[in-house]
Parts: structure tokens; C-alpha cells; sequence
């Protein structure tokens, strides 16, 4: 990819502090997203995917202590931002989908009433230009009959239509930067291809860039340029997706590929062993040390530097630095 | 005689009355289990898959309709069920975390049925026949028996669940989702410890699930279910190859797929959608009609039959029904 980065997150350390003690979930994070440029992160629960996310917009709990990072967003720290910034950034700039259409909209409010309230306030509008925005907003999203639903109450919605709307809303305006966080993880199978589909369109016919965050690997594939993996908070490979799905380099990122259920009904995978670290004492090294086939000894003392396998796809690991 | 069919379901009815109307959870089904098989239950919420699964077990008396387990009406309450029943038909719930009691060790949990059915006499062969049960998921006894359910993770907690099912030596459990609350990783894990039981115990088992990808891995029969019918039903391989109902090859083509043999599997020319009907007042005729491409003016008024395409091959459309 040429061309500036719109975000470029750098060494990122995320930790919680709780009544344990602190644990340390990012590692070492980094990410880079071009201009209208389509990413993914994969990784099972309690790799950080989330805490990367919301570190981006600044929306991590209370208990979050970042250590140590940046997270570069057109040329400015976003870490460093002063509030009027970051809610210039919010209102504007990056909008963020979550998992959980339901919790997302306030079931109080009409969705018109919502979506006015937002539009009002980012861009200072009348009421009726605000309600044109939202209705061709809602319109883009694919969403049939828009007046009834800008006339609805969130629970008359079906899941599905309520994610559209929470599509809608991320979309409003001139965005430059969408985070999906697990998008359609609640959603059922038919259901779930339209609104990616739909939100795919989108993000390209927008030109907007995009981080598609999921555990749904096959989704993933079909919808992005590049992907990264993450595990237990440090980004263990990235490059181009299909270099990534077809030629998976570091030990983890292979055991997954290969526990995914194939529709050709394959040999089935025996799962990874052992579990995902516990953050309080993460294992020295690279992470996945424990749990790895290959471990050497330098896996128990070092972080391994990332190496460029092949063309822009990288890997972090061992394995591959004797080469 | 000895009767093939260990399960059989004929016309089986289940209606929910609600203040908004009869939710027709599941409207007249029929279909039967081998001996020795796995009936692979497929379906999107609300289709009436785990309802089914629910009434085989005796959670719910079925509305109308026989179910007969190895030749023997079982339609009636659980009240009035014999105990040898219950003690072979098992369940396994989609939730591990709700379905094992917090306050109690693993070694109560899975040695409750055996104490309930008379299978053990005294705490130590209980704890004997516990940890050899404990061993056969792959949970090692010595670290797990006198652990809560709260310390352990929910692949683990599922792996539980297995146990306690299995420990009466049941000929028929069902599997409710028990993976889709897991990471993939550890959803290989619980279905491999899943397929070496039913190989060991020549278990027969209905297994529901939304992910046909799994289920092509797992069972020998596939049922589809949309809105309380059973659209289509087939043997695993006949069905993947030639999918013929209009809903399965939408549900099939939705599926994400990890690489390109998967691809050439998935049903071409035909797109995700619309949404699923509600069960209270399902459209007319067949369910599917307002999404499927195919529809013409019968598909409204007259609902389809489950009609034999090919040998043990079964299909709702009247796309294939000679009339």
C-alpha cells in the first residue's frame, strides 16, 4: 500500500488495573490502515481485539491504563488529543460498530430520535436538513420503507435491521475510518451475509477505510485487503489476506485455520492446547510459547522481531529468523 | 424384531400460546435416527430446532404428534416418563455456564445422575466412575474433581456437560449448539471429545446446530429447518452435493468459507434475502415464499409436501413435487 497511513498505531501497551493486580492484555500492539483501505483482525476472545479498538477512540473503562504507544490518526496522536479533538474525531472522523445492535441504540429513544440528536449535534444542522441526512442515511443502508423505521422504536426492529441502522448511523457524513467490532457475531447466517455484504458496498463505495474486527475467519477473508492476528495481545502475523488464509506462517495462525470446520468435511483439527494466557502473569517471551510445537529457547526469553516472508506478509516468530 | 429407527417423530406439534398469539414453534414434523447415527439439525433462530430437541427430551409435552424412542410412545410429561427413560436420553445445552450448578464440585455435578439412577453404591466408586468419565472428555481427574464450575473456562465448563450426559450410559443424547458459545479452537476440541464418545458408546444423537459447516463434519443426516417445517432432509453427502431446496442453497451460500475448495461447494446465483418470517403469523403457503427467487403464485397458496427426490432424499418445494 502506498500513500500516507490514516492510522498508524505503534507499540501500543494496554493493562486493567483490578482488585488482583494489573493485567497486562496489550503487548506491543501495532496496525497501520490506509486511506479507504479494508483491514481485518482476527483472534479468539481475550486476544485484545476489543481493547485495541476502543483504545483507538479513546473509550476504554476507567480501569485502563495505557503504558506506553501511539496511536498516530492523520498525522496527531489520538493519546495525546486534548477532549475537544477527540470529540471532533468521534463526532466526525471515526465511527465504531458494535457486536450488540440492542444494547447499542437506546431502546427509549425513537431511531429517528437518535439519529437527530447525533446529526444535530456533529454538524450544527436544522431539523429538517438533519432528518434528510437521516433518512438517506437509513436509505443507504438498505433498509426498506426508511420513514417507518426513522418512526420506529429499536425493539420493533428485527436484529438484523437494527444492526442496519447502527450501519446507518456509523456512516452518517463524511467518515474516514469505520471500526466494526464483531458486527455480525449476533446475527444468524442468512442474515449475517446480507449485512456484511451491505456494509462491504458501503465502505467501498464511501471509500472509507475499514477494520473489520471478528472471530468468523471465513468472514473475514471474503471482506478485507489485508488482515492481522492477534493473540494474547500482541499481533502475531499480518499481510495480505489472502496470502494470510492460503499461506499461514506462524504456528498459531496454521492451528487455527485448521480448527475451522470445512464445509468439504475434512479431517477434523484436535483444537490448540492449553488456553489463552492468564494477563496477570503472561508467559515471558512470545506468548504463544506454552502452547506452541515448535518452542526453542529463545521463544522463553525473547519477543521475536517481526520478519517479511514473503511480500508484505509478515510473521513474528522464531521459526522463521534463521532463514 | 429389532426396529432400525431408534428415534422416530410423526407430525410432532409444539405450540407456545403468547398474549400476542400462538407462536407455532414447531408445525407438524416427521423424521427418524438410525441406530448408531447422528440427525444433524440445522436452522436459523426461531426455525424450531431446539424447541424439537426440547420435546425428545421432556422439557415440554409436544402439542400434538407421536414421538417414539426404540418403538415406545414417550409423548406424554416428563412427570410421567419412566426413570430408565430418562436415564437414556441425555441433553447437552448450549450454555455450559447456566446449565452446571456454581455451588457445587465437578465431582457432585457429574456423579448426580449416577446416584439418581442407582448406578453407584458407595462415594468411592462414584468417584471412581467419575474420574474415568472425566478422563474420556480430556479433562484430567486429579486436577478437576474437587474444582466449581466457576473456575474453569467455558470450553472446559462445556466438556463438563459432556460428562454428567454420558455418565448414565445413555443410547440417545442430544446436542444442543454445544459449541457456539466457543472459540473455534476449543469448539475442535469439545467436538472432537464429542465424535470419539459416539464412536466408543455406538451413540445415536441428534446434534442442533446453525453452522453447516460443523455439521458437515459431524452427523450422518442433515435436516433443514425454516419457520417450524423441515424443508429439506438428506443424507450429509447427497445433501452437500446436490442441496436442492431454495432456502438450503441461500443458507449455504451464506456460509464464510475458508479456502477455495470450499468455494466450489457453495451454491452460485442465488443472494441472501429478506428476513425470517415470524412464527406467529408465518406467510402462507410455503414459508419461504417471500424470499425465495423462485416463488410463483402456488408457492403462496398451497404449502409443499416433504416429498422423496432421490433415494433418502426429501425435499418441501414445489419446485421438485411432480404435481
Amino acid at each position: 500500500m502506498n500513500g500516507e497511513p490514516l492510522l498508524e498505531i505503534k507499540d501500543l501497551h494496554v493493562g486493567y488495573k483490578t482488585h488482583m493486580g494489573i493485567s497486562h492484555v496489550l503487548n506491543g500492539v501495532h496496525l497501520t490502515v490506509h486511506k479507504g483501505e479494508r483491514v481485518g483482525v482476527i483472534g479468539e476472545s481475550g486476544s485484545g481485539k476489543t481493547t485495541t479498538m476502543k483504545s483507538i477512540l479513546r473509550i476504554l473503562p476507567s480501569n485502563a491504563i495505557i503504558k506506553k504507544g501511539e496511536i498516530v490518526y492523520n498525522g496527531k496522536d489520538v493519546l495525546k488529543m486534548s477532549n475537544e479533538e477527540l470529540l471532533t474525531i468521534r463526532r466526525k472522523k471515526i465511527s465504531m460498530i458494535f457486536q450488540d445492535p440492542t444494547s447499542a441504540l437506546n431502546p427509549l429513544f425513537k431511531i429517528g430520535q437518535i439519529m437527530l440528536d447525533i446529526i444535530k449535534y456533529s454538524y450544527n444542522l436544522e431539523e429538517k436538513d438533519a432528518k434528510e441526512m437521516a433518512l438517506k442515511a437509513l436509505k443507504e443502508a438498505a433498509l426498506p420503507d426508511p420513514e417507518r423505521v426513522f418512526d420506529s422504536y429499536p425493539f420493533q426492529l428485527s436484529g438484523g435491521m437494527r444492526q442496519r441502522v447502527c450501519i446507518a448511523l456509523a456512516l452518517i457524513g463524511e467518515r474516514e475510518l469505520i471500526i466494526a467490532d464483531e458486527p455480525t457475531t449476533n446475527l444468524d447466517v442468512t442474515i449475517k451475509a446480507q449485512v456484511l455484504n451491505l456494509l462491504t458496498d458501503l465502505v467501498k463505495k464511501k471509500n472509507v477505510g475499514w477494520i473489520f474486527v471478528s472471530q468468523a475467519l471465513g468472514a473475514v477473508r471474503e471482506n478485507v485487503d489485508r488482515v492481522y492476528v492477534m493473540y494474547a495481545g500482541n499481533i502475531i502475523e499480518w499481510g495480505p489476506s489472502e496470502k494470510v488464509f492460503s499461506n499461514p506462517l506462524h504456528p498459531y495462525t496454521q492451528k487455527l485455520l485448521e480448527c475451522v470446520p470445512k464445509l468439504t468435511g475434512k479431517e477434523f483439527a484436535k483444537g490448540i492446547r492449553g488456553r489463552i494466557p492468564n494477563y496477570f502473569h503472561p508467559p515471558s517471551g512470545c506468548r504463544f510459547h506454552p502452547r506452541c510445537d515448535y518452542i526453542m529457547d529463545n521463544c522463553k526469553k525473547n519477543i521475536p522481531e517481526p520478519v517479511e516472508v514473503e511480500h508484505e506478509h509478515f510473521v513474528s516468530c522464531y521459526l522463521y529468523h534463521r532463514r | 424384531m429389532e426396529n432400525e429407527y431408534i428415534l422416530e417423530i410423526r407430525n410432532l406439534k409444539k405450540y407456545f400460546p403468547t398474549p400476542y398469539g400462538t407462536v407455532k414453534a414447531v408445525d407438524n414434523i416427521s423424521l427418524k435416527v438410525k441406530k448408531g447415527t447422528t440427525m444433524g439439525l440445522v436452522g436459523e433462530s426461531g426455525s424450531g430446532k431446539s424447541t424439537t430437541g426440547h420435546v425428545v427430551v421432556g422439557l415440554f409435552p409436544p402439542t400434538d404428534g407421536k414421538i417414539l424412542f426404540k418403538g415406545q410412545d414417550i409423548s406424554m410429561p416428563l412427570e410421567r416418563r419412566p426413570k430408565n427413560l430418562k436415564r437414556d436420553i441425555q441433553m447437552v445445552f448450549q450454555d455450559p455456564a447456566s446449565s452446571l450448578n456454581p455451588k457445587k464440585i465437578i465431582r457432585d455435578i457429574v456423579g448426580l445422575p449416577l446416584k439418581v439412577h442407582g448406578m453407584v453404591s458407595s462415594r468411592e466408586e462414584m468417584e471412581e466412575k467419575v474420574s474415568k468419565l472425566l478422563e474420556m472428555v480430556e479433562l484430567p481427574p486429579e486436577d478437576f474433581l474437587y474444582r466449581k464450575p466457576t473456575d474453569l473456562g467455558g470450553g472446559e465448563k462445556q466438556a463438563v456437560s459432556i460428562a454428567r450426559a454420558i455418565a448414565t450410559n445413555p443410547s440417545f443424547v442430544i446436542f444442543d449448539e454445544p459449541t457456539s458459545a466457543l472459540d473455534v479452537s476449543i469448539q475442535a476440541k469439545i467436538i472432537n471429545a464429542i465424535l470419539n464418545i459416539q464412536k466408543e458408546f455406538r451413540l445415536s444423537s441428534l446434534f442442533i446446530t446453525h453452522d453447516l459447516s460443523l455439521m458437515r463434519n459431524i452427523s450422518s443426516y442433515v435436516a433443514i429447518m425454516y419457520l417450524g417445517k423441515i424443508c429439506e432432509m438428506a443424507p450429509t453427502e447427497t445433501f452437500f452435493q446436490k442441496p436442492l431446496h431454495p432456502y438450503t442453497q441461500m443458507l449455504l451460500s451464506s456460509v464464510p468459507v475458508l479456502t477455495k475448495e470450499e468455494e466450489e461447494l457453495k451454491p452460485k446465483g442465488i443472494k441472501s434475502v429478506g428476513e425470517i418470517g415470524s412464527p406467529i403469523n408465518p406467510p402462507s403457503g410455503c414459508r419461504f415464499h417471500p424470499r425465495c427467487p423462485f416463488a410463483t403464485e402456488i408457492c403462496k397458496k398451497k404449502e409443499p409436501k416433504l416429498v422423496e427426490v432421490e433415494p433418502e432424499h426429501y425435499v418441501a418445494c414445489h419446485l421438485y413435487s411432480s404435481e
